[in-house]
């Protein structure tokens, strides 16, 4: 079985690197791909591979199933890089967390930038100063430009009040629900493996080139909608495809005579 | 069977008035293509996020559904109005002032669609978003005889 990514190898491919503290977070345990210290002593669910530290690490096993019964895991401390974390402390922690199934759990995160990748270097600081500002620390983005225009949003969406009480308000009425309707649109099965905040962004920033911002006064899913038309992925539209006047003169031969004659019909 | 016939017949008039919305924005989109002047192209620009805006208005109505009091006793007028829905192909060498003009005569066609729409409907939401839509493609008749002047 393949073990879990070294660390010291992959930040290798990248060469030099600087990197920012991003404090203590939710990150999802799936995304915990390596560890720096121990990659070659651990299998790819960070269990250990020699049988004999294995059987010890059963026993051990079965004391926190029952204690996690109890207690949450501790936070653990790992890198990001490039979208994965690496474990610098608590491999044993995440070992339980994906054995037991655990979706999320905490840790310290320091983000590693490589001096070659400028973009990501900006768009690592503007997340920074995203999640300083807002709090919010679980949105997620591939294309990290993007929190700097979600920045904005939140500020335009608080007009002056604190940003980071009202960035919570924020992100349950406003993000959150948008978010729901890109999953349901035909948006999201067109580009099935983009997040769902990347392509929110790709709708706000449509607009807001074109409009100066995304309408207000009608529902989200009519925002998608215009979207879709304005970029040629064209939805199905139940009504497209009958011909008005046909339709019309077909229904005319049926619609009582009485009806015909009053104002309304 | 008469309000699901109202409805269908609602839905459809919306339909037909978004499809005018769009092939006046693809039209709009290509002339910006064409069209070197940035006063001009800027325009373009302001009328096709106009024309989107509109699309929008007339789908949210179309998702709300407010179908009931509309009045079709008149059929031939949007039979007559249909005939005019499509804008013609810009050719390569079309100049701004050939845009223009065209953009015109279309947006008085929109501006005349919008008001006859208006007067079918009984719902004073619904007729007074036909109104405003008609309102300004008016406005947009100003902008372009301005740029033409």
């Amino acid at each position: 079985m393949r073990g879990v990514k070294c660390f010291d190898e992959e930040i290798r491919r990248y060469g030099p690197y600087a990197t920012i503290e991003a404090g203590l977070r939710v990150i999802e345990v799936k995304r915990i791909t390596g560890s720096v210290n121990k990659c070659h002593e651990l299998d790819r669910r960070f269990r250990t591979i020699r049988r004999r530290d294995r059987r010890e690490r059963w026993r051990r096993s079965r004391l926190d199933r029952r204690s996690l019964e109890y207690y949450s895991i501790p936070p653990i401390d790992a890198y990001l890089l490039s979208g994965q974390y690496y474990v610098i402390d608590g491999n044993r922690r995440v070992a339980a967390a994906k054995q037991f199934g655990l979706e999320f759990m905490d840790a310290h995160v320091t983000e590693c930038v490589p001096h070659g990748d400028k973009e990501a270097h900006r768009g690592a600081v503007s997340r920074r100063l995203f999640e300083q500002q807002t709090g919010l620390k679980n949105i997620r983005l591939d294309y990290t430009s993007g929190y700097a225009d979600l920045l904005e949003e939140v500020r335009e969406y608080t007009e002056g009040y604190d940003i980071a009480e009202c960035a919570r308000q924020w992100y349950s009425e406003v993000y959150l629900p948008r978010l729901g309707l890109i999953a349901k649109s035909e948006l999201k099965s067109r580009y099935e493996h983009a997040r769902k905040g990347d392509l929110y962004l790709m709708v706000t920033r449509f607009f807001k080139a074109l409009m100066g911002g995304v309408p207000q006064d009608v529902g989200f899913d009519t925002v998608i909608s215009s979207f879709l038309f304005a970029r040629r992925l064209r939805s199905k539209r139940l009504f497209r495809r009958v011909p008005l006047r046909q339709v019309y003169t077909l229904l005319r031969g049926r619609v009582p005579r009485h009806l015909q004659q009053s104002k309304i019909w | 069977m008469a309000g699901f016939v109202r409805k269908v017949l609602f839905r459809l008039v919306l339909e037909d008035a978004i499809i005018r919305e769009e092939n006046a924005y693809r039209f709009y989109e290509s002339a910006m293509d064409r069209v070197s002047a940035a006063e001009v192209r800027q325009l373009l620009k302001k009328l096709c996020a106009e024309e989107l805006r509109h699309r929008l208005k007339l789908e949210e109505l179309q998702r709300r559904g407010e179908s009931e009091e509309m009045d079709f006793s008149r059929p031939q007028e949007i039979e007559l109005l249909q005939e005019e829905q499509s804008w013609p192909e810009l050719p390569d060498q079309a100049s701004a002032r050939d845009v223009l003009n065209l953009a015109l005569i279309k947006e008085k066609q929109a501006a005349r669609y919008y008001q006859l729409i208006a007067g079918r409907s009984a719902l004073r939401t619904v007729r007074e978003l036909f109104l405003l839509l008609a309102g300004e493609e008016t406005g947009h008749i100003r902008w372009v005889e301005k740029m033409l002047a």
